[in-house]
C-alpha cells in the first residue's frame, strides 16, 4: 500500500512539474512571439501614423488654398485672353517673316524693313523694328489692320503718316514697331 | 490510513488547481494573441486610410504647385502687359480721326508717339519711350500715353471747328489743344491749314484719371 502510495505522489508531481515547465515555456513564448512582436509593431504603427497624420494635417492646410489658386488662375486667363500671346525667342524669324510678307501688299511702295537690336526690360525682351512705305491712304489703312492682326504681342511706339501727294491721296508711312518676347 | 489518506487528496487537488491555472493562462495568452491581432489589423487599417488621405493631399498638392506655377507665368505675363499699356489699333485711330472730319477737310500729317508721364505731373515734361527703354525703374509708376500732332487742310473755320469738337466729344481723347490755323492757298483756292495736338491714356490708371475728369 505504501509503495502504491508512493508511486502515485511520484506521478502527480512529475505532471506538476511538467504542468509548470509548460506554463513556463507558454508564458516565456507568449512573450517572445506575441507580446514583444505585438508591440513593436502596434508601436511603429502609431508613430508611422502620428507622422503621416502631421504631414496629411499640414498638406490639407496648404491644399485648402487650391480652390482660392486656381479661381486666381482662371480669372488671369481670362483678363490675358483680351492679350496676344508673348512670342518666344524662337519665333523671331517667323515674326520678321511675317513682317516682310506684308510688304507683298498691293499698293505697297519703298518697303523697308530696319530691325534695331533688341532691349532687355524688366520682364521681357523688347525687339524694335522699323518699317517704311508709300502707299495711298486706304492702302496703307489696310496695311495697318494687317499689321495689327499678327497674332503676337506687339506695340507701334511711333507711327508717322506724311502725305505726299494730296491729289493722288498717296502717304508716306514710317512707324516703329516693337515685337515682345520672353527672355528664354 | 488516517495520515496519507488527507495528504493525497490535498496533493490532487493542488495538481487539478495548477492544472486550471495552466489552462486559464493558455486560454488567457490564446485570447490576447486575438485581440492584438484584431487590434493591430484595426490599427493596420487606420494607418492605410490615412496613407490613402496623403496621397490624395499630396495629389492636391501636387495640382497646386503646378497652379501656382502657372499663377506666377501669368502673373508675370499680366506685368509685362500692364507695363506695356494698352495696344493702339492705328488703323481704328485713323478711322477715328476720318470719322470726326467734316466734309472737304483732310489730314496732311498725323504722327502718333508712346510717352510716360508721372501720374501727378500730367501734362509736364514726357519722357519718351524710344524701344520702351524708359518704361524700366523710376521712382514713381509712369502712365502710358500715346501723343498724337494732326495737320491738316479745311475749307474754313468752321469745319476746323467741326473737327475739333468732334474730336473732343471722343471720350478716349484727352488734353486736345485749341487748333492753330492759318491761312493758306491752293491753286488760287483759299484753305486753312490747322495743327492740333491730342493725347490717348493707354495704361489703366491714366484712363481711371481722365474718367476723373482730369482731361
Amino acid at each position: 500500500m505504501n509503495t502504491l502510495l508512493m508511486q502515485r505522489k511520484s506521478i502527480d508531481r512529475r505532471i506538476q512539474r511538467v504542468l509548470g515547465v509548460s506554463l513556463l515555456l507558454v508564458c516565456a513564448a507568449s512573450y517572445l512571439a506575441v507580446y514583444r512582436p505585438a508591440s513593436l509593431a502596434r508601436a511603429q504603427i502609431i508613430d508611422d501614423m502620428s507622422d503621416a497624420q502631421l504631414q496629411l494635417d499640414e498638406d490639407r492646410q496648404r491644399a485648402s488654398s487650391l480652390d482660392s489658386v486656381r479661381a486666381e488662375v482662371e480669372k488671369l486667363e481670362r483678363q490675358l485672353k483680351r492679350f496676344k500671346p508673348l512670342s518666344g525667342r524662337k519665333e523671331l524669324p517667323a515674326f520678321h517673316e511675317q513682317l516682310s510678307g506684308l510688304g507683298d501688299a498691293t499698293g505697297i511702295r519703298k518697303y523697308t524693313l530696319n530691325q534695331r537690336s533688341s532691349i532687355s526690360l524688366a520682364t521681357c525682351r523688347e525687339w524694335p523694328t522699323d518699317v517704311t512705305f508709300e502707299a495711298g491712304f486706304d492702302d496703307a489703312a489696310r496695311f495697318l489692320r494687317r499689321l495689327e492682326s499678327i497674332d503676337r504681342l506687339t506695340r507701334v511706339r511711333r507711327l508717322k503718316i506724311d502725305t505726299i501727294d494730296s491729289r493722288q491721296g498717296t502717304v508716306r508711312v514710317s512707324l516703329s514697331l516693337s515685337l515682345f518676347s520672353t527672355e528664354e | 490510513m488516517v495520515e496519507w489518506y488527507p495528504k493525497l487528496l490535498r496533493q490532487r487537488r493542488l495538481l487539478k488547481l495548477q492544472a486550471w491555472v495552466s489552462a486559464a493562462v493558455v486560454v488567457g495568452v490564446l485570447i490576447y494573441v486575438a485581440l492584438e491581432r484584431k487590434a493591430l489589423g484595426s490599427a493596420r487599417r487606420m494607418s492605410e486610410v490615412i496613407q490613402n488621405d496623403l496621397s490624395s493631399a499630396q495629389s492636391k498638392i501636387e495640382q497646386l504647385d503646378k497652379l501656382l506655377g502657372l499663377r506666377k507665368q501669368l502673373e508675370s505675363r499680366r506685368s509685362i502687359v500692364e507695363s506695356l499699356g494698352l495696344p493702339i489699333e492705328t488703323s481704328r485711330l485713323l478711322g477715328e480721326l476720318s470719322g470726326c472730319m467734316g466734309p472737304g477737310t483732310s489730314l496732311a500729317m498725323i504722327e502718333m508717339e508712346l510717352v510716360e508721364r508721372e501720374p501727378d505731373l500730367i501734362g509736364s515734361a514726357d519722357r519718351r519711350v524710344p524701344g520702351g527703354s524708359g518704361s524700366q525703374g523710376g521712382p514713381k509708376p509712369m502712365q502710358q500715353f500715346a501723343d498724337i500732332r494732326i495737320m491738316g487742310v479745311a475749307p474754313s473755320t468752321s469745319e476746323i471747328s467741326h473737327f475739333y469738337n468732334n474730336i473732343v466729344r471722343r471720350p478716349f481723347f484727352m488734353r486736345v489743344s485749341p487748333p492753330n490755323s492759318r491761312e493758306a492757298s491752293d491753286n488760287e483756292l483759299i484753305t486753312r491749314e490747322f495743327e492740333l495736338t491730342l493725347s490717348m491714356p493707354l495704361t489703366s490708371a491714366s484712363v481711371a484719371a481722365v474718367r476723373r475728369g482730369e482731361r
